[in-house]
């Protein structure tokens, strides 16, 4: 066998004699190349997925209310050129008892023909399909709301009927929904919902346009499907367009998506920086050699191969190793999210190859690029400044006064001083290990200042509400009897009623279009009244008058109805299709309401006047004395049956618990992808500091050994490796709070715009500064562990040899 | 190299070595000029700081020159980019050091057969029997497969010399070769060199040892970076 030649044999014993130096630095490389293939399969499988899932069920393009509906009506509808396909469909709302007989809004999808799905598509999960006659078929999710199985007896009423006991005789999955831990959602034939006592027919017609995505295109040809069965004499409601191809947490998911994208972005910088330096660390102490080899007739690019080669080596070994697992990884993690959080199949987790490609490039490619810095700097140092290297970097001078001064200043001893001055020795590498730290330290910090932000923004979105809980009555009924009777329960504090219904921008044709899901809920637009002197709701005014302040006609626009309606300044005038009448209604005030749908509020006398109800309400909200969880909850039992004597039904009530937990539950998997991005990029950080830390002991055996001959215990030089570590971290941990700040703030501003249409309130969470001193400091003395070990191991024969 | 007998190997003309340093420019090196012909053996002597090293260093093309010209055959070095000198230094100076420098990490056979990899100057296949030659001529072919760690100070220095030939070229540069060696090692590693100036290398050596005289051809002496002797034997 041919003999390898002598610099590829002086190569391979290099590494051979410092194995715990290689490992750490294929550690390094594989951490950073994992925290990359993770996010960036999450990324692929995430954006995939959700697009696939929501676009195989077919959405409706634009669902039409009409009366009449029949198979002749939807012949005609489908022969309009526009018009891929058109069904039938209702929607019924009420509500339902899970097993531990807590009340839950229940809306059921009234299905024409099971075996015909062409909209709206929902796919069989178990049990029978179609549902036997005069049984559900619910959505799976609502099965675990429910708390139920299959066949279990199922208490409900609908449409303020009686209440009535049923089955889910089969379960399906509708990945098309909003997931919810609150809503229950099911569905059954026509023939069933009148059985359980709604006296209902079909009354929509749900349309899929030939350009799904159209927006411009949807709207005309759901107008013109509506103003022809005007035409035809049929009655035409409302028009409820949900936004083309999008899911309704579309947002939030795409907020998560993003911030994924953003994270393994910054973990590839990381990954490169923290490459440099572990080459660098590796270079240092191959100085002197590299000037022998240079006076041995070694050209530059001969030297920089045979590095860039062990770069490489490593390179692909921690590719091997670290992008199956990181793919591994982020498939589970992305079947989790996919699963558990948003109620999705996971049709497939195949990563195209054009990721493998990227990953293999980047964990191949960029520890060679990032290394190219360091290899050209230690090849670039003069042959006879190699010759007598002793560890020290130019602007040394000025640095050891600045130590000195240091030195003084915190009347250091002498093992802290002789720390302080070995730290600032290489101001190169000084600057190299601290900008990782420093940058691992502001990605671990702005994540969970971002975390911090979401759920201060929730709590804030909580604290505008200032009651306990919102009853639902299965039909109007007069305001001020309600309220009587609820003022006499023991416990409760105030109650007032609520008034809300749905409403849409008016248009010159006359026609009301609305931007709503099936599920009748997500996207909705609607007015709500106010009560003059109500303090339960209290969202910061951004401009114009407050909520109480509100004359005839006037309306304060929330954030997401400012949206609705192109972002209207104050005093103008916007027109409103509220149940087919037009009202004009005087902009006189924005409301930063937090987490909330798009709502105008106008006062209770604008209300009666534009719904034409007057002292009719189905919605009463409540404020108790007690405001824990298990009294609000043994109190909404208690409202119930004293409500029940006297003849009016509660069919739904939600507590703010629960209303806590159903809202933040929409952002728990990006505040958790966070945390453990965090964790990922803290991990990196302090693996690169350990391997700095080596490469700057391995470099300064020879003086070691003079510091054993002049007496330094192994206690001295153990205690001078630590206290360097820790001067490390300290610095790094300062300067991480410096970078943290930008990047906190373009993180903040990016994500929030995106999920909550306004930048995060930058806030400096005192627990990640915190956490991240606490992890930088006892990662720091772990990291210095393995080189203060080697230092006390060494001789000193062996350290002048070295 | 290519050099006709009639001229010098090395010639120096005018060459100012100055450094940078905090209380101003250093001089180094001031207008030197120095010819030196093929197999000459030449002693560079002179105090600590007076400018031995840097001569050697300028010579070697290890360091720049900051004025002046350096030819050795009939290659101006100064005109050359650090990829061509390397070839050049590689295949035409053989430089040994005080210390040694062999790479710990390699036998004493690999650090031998080092330069003729970089410099490609032998074929692969005959590389390791050059190097086996070259210790067999110089006393250590039984430590051929030995670390350098294992060898004393004189055999270390044979094997740096024995590295030092590796490539064959015409001119040696030892910077204190014998500094770190007891008497009789350094007498036998001159001896060595003597022969070597015989077979037609040309030796350039810094030293503070005044007995060798009688193995110099000349002794060039320096004193604050300017040439203050040139004495032929």
């Amino acid at each position: 066998m041919r003999m390898l030649s002598p610099r590829w044999i002086k190569l391979t014993r290099d590494l051979k004699k410092a194995p715990g130096r290689v490992f750490i630095m294929l550690a390094a490389m594989a951490a950073g190349i994992f925290g990359f293939a993770t996010l960036l399969t999450s990324y692929t499988l995430l954006t995939r997925e959700v697009s696939r899932n929501y676009a195989a069920t077919h959405p409706a393009s634009a669902r039409v209310q009409a009366d009449s509906i029949n198979a002749s009506l939807l012949a005609a509808v489908r022969q309009f050129p526009a018009v891929a396909f058109a069904q039938a469909g209702a929607s019924v709302h009420g509500s339902i008892y899970d097993a531990a007989g807590e009340l839950h809004p229940l809306t059921v999808f009234v299905i024409d023909d099971f075996q015909q799905l062409n909209i709206n598509t929902f796919f069989a999960e178990a049990g029978a399909w179609p549902p036997l006659p005069n049984t559900l078929l619910l959505e799976r999710n609502s099965l675990k709301v429910l708390k139920a199985r299959l066949n279990d007896p199922l208490r409900l009423q609908l449409q303020g009927g009686d209440w009535v006991t049923t089955r889910a005789s089969g379960s399906a999955h509708d990945p098309a929904l909003a997931f919810s831990n609150y809503y229950v959602y099911a569905y059954a034939s026509l023939n069933t919902v009148q059985a359980l006592g709604v006296k209902t027919s079909f009354t929509d017609i749900n349309i899929r346009t030939h350009e799904p995505l159209n927006a411009r295109a949807i709207e005309q040809t759901a107008s013109a499907v509506a103003l022809w069965l005007q035409q035809q004499g049929h009655k035409v409601g409302a028009i409820r367009i949900p936004p083309p191809g999008e899911h309704p947490h579309q947002a939030i998911m795409f907020g998560v998506i993003s911030a994924f994208l953003v994270f393994s972005v910054v973990a590839f910088v990381l990954c490169a920086v923290l490459m440099a330096t572990l080459i660098d660390g590796l270079m240092a102490p191959q100085l002197r050699q590299i000037g022998v080899m240079k006076t041995l007739g070694a050209c530059h690019w001969q030297i920089a191969i045979m590095y860039l080669s062990f770069v490489g080596v490593l390179g692909v070994l921690a590719t091997l190793v670290a992008v199956p697992c990181g793919v591994l990884f982020g498939q589970s993690l992305s079947r989790g999210m996919l699963v558990n959080w948003l109620n999705f199949n996971v049709q497939s987790l195949h990563i195209p190859q054009s990721v493998y490609i990227l990953l293999v490039a980047a964990g191949v490619l960029v520890p060679m690029l990032a290394a190219l810095v360091p290899i050209a700097w230690a090849i670039g140092v003069p042959v006879q400044t190699t010759l007598s290297y002793a560890g020290t970097g130019r602007g040394r001078d000025a640095l050891n006064q600045w130590g000195a001064w240091l030195v003084r200043l915190l009347r250091a001893n002498r093992v802290i001083a002789m720390a302080l001055r070995n730290c600032l020795r290489r101001p190169g590498r000084l600057l190299q290990v601290v900008s990782l730290l420093a940058f691992a330290g502001a990605v671990f910090i702005s994540a969970l200042n971002v975390r911090h932000a979401v759920e201060k923004q929730l709590s804030a979105a909580a604290a505008q509400r200032h009651y306990d809980l919102e009853i639902h009555l299965a039909s109007p009924a007069s305001g001020q009897a309600v309220l009587t009777i609820l003022m006499k329960v023991a416990g409760i504090e105030q109650a007032q009623t609520w008034s809300q219904t749905p409403v849409a921008r008016h248009r010159a044709d006359g026609l009301t279009i609305e931007t709503t899901y099936p599920d009748d809920s997500h996207g909705l637009l609607s007015i709500a009244a106010i009560a003059p002197d109500s303090t339960f709701l209290t969202p910061a005014i951004k401009s114009g008058r407050g909520l109480n302040q509100l004359g005839i006609d006037e309306v304060v626009l929330n954030g997401k109805a400012l949206h609705a309606f192109e972002q209207p300044i104050i005093d103008e005038r916007i027109t409103l299709s509220v149940g087919g009448r037009v009202a004009a209604l005087q902009v006189v005030g924005i409301a930063d309401e937090k987490m909330s749908p798009g709502i105008a509020y106008v006062s209770a006398a604008t209300y009666e006047k534009l719904t034409n109800q007057q002292d009719l309400y189905t919605n009463f909200r409540i404020r108790m004395t007690d405001h824990r969880a298990e009294n609000v909850a043994i109190k909404a039992r208690e409202i119930e049956s004293v409500l029940a004597q006297q003849h009016f039904y509660v069919t739904g009530s939600i507590s703010e618990q629960k209303l806590r937990y159903e809202v933040d539950g929409h952002l728990s998997m990006l505040i958790n992808a966070l945390l453990q991005v965090a964790l990922l990029i803290a991990l990196v950080g302090l693996i690169g500091m350990g391997s700095a830390l080596c490469g700057q002991i391995t470099e300064r055996s020879g003086e070691f050994g003079v510091m054993r001959i002049l007496g330094a215990g192994s206690k001295t030089l153990m205690q001078i490796i630590l206290a360097e570590g820790m001067f490390i971290g300290f610095i790094s941990w300062l300067a991480a709070l410096i970078v943290s700040v930008p990047l906190a703030l373009g993180i903040g501003y990016f994500l929030g715009n995106l999920i909550f249409d306004q930048a995060f309130e930058f806030v400096f969470s005192p627990h990640a500064i915190g956490s991240w001193f606490v992890i930088l400091i006892s990662g720091a003395l772990v990291a210095c562990m393995y080189p203060a070990w080697k230092a006390v191991r060494m001789n000193i024969r062996s350290s002048f040899a070295y | 190299m290519n050099s006709s007998t009639t001229q010098s190997l090395i010639e120096l003309s005018a060459v100012d070595k100055t450094y940078p340093t905090a209380q101003g420019v250093f001089p180094a090196l001031k207008r030197i000029n120095l010819s030196v012909c093929a197999a000459e053996f030449v002693a560079i002597v002179g105090k600590s700081g007076s400018g031995k090293s840097t001569l050697m260093n300028v010579i070697s093309g290890v360091d720049c020159i900051s004025s002046g010209a350096i030819r050795i055959g009939n290659t101006n070095i100064q005109t050359l980019n650090e990829t061509q000198l390397a070839i050049f230094r590689g295949k035409n100076i053989g430089i040994i050091f005080q210390f040694f420098q062999l790479l710990p990490t390699l036998t004493i056979i690999e650090n031998v057969m080092l330069p003729m990899d970089f410099c490609n100057t032998y074929p692969a296949a005959q590389r390791k029997q050059r190097a086996q030659a070259l210790l067999t001529k110089l006393g250590i072919a039984e430590q051929a497969d030995k670390f350098p760690s294992a060898l004393s100070g004189g055999q270390q220095q044979r094997a740096a010399i024995a590295r030092a030939l590796a490539n064959d070229p015409p001119i040696l540069l030892a910077d204190e070769p014998t500094g770190n060696l007891d008497s009789d090692t350094t007498q036998s590693i001159m001896q060595l060199f003597a022969q070597l100036v015989r077979e037609g290398k040309t030796l350039l050596m810094v030293t503070h040892e005044r007995d060798f005289s009688d193995y110099f051809s000349r002794t060039i002496t320096l004193k604050d970076g300017q040439l203050m002797g040139d004495a032929h034997a």
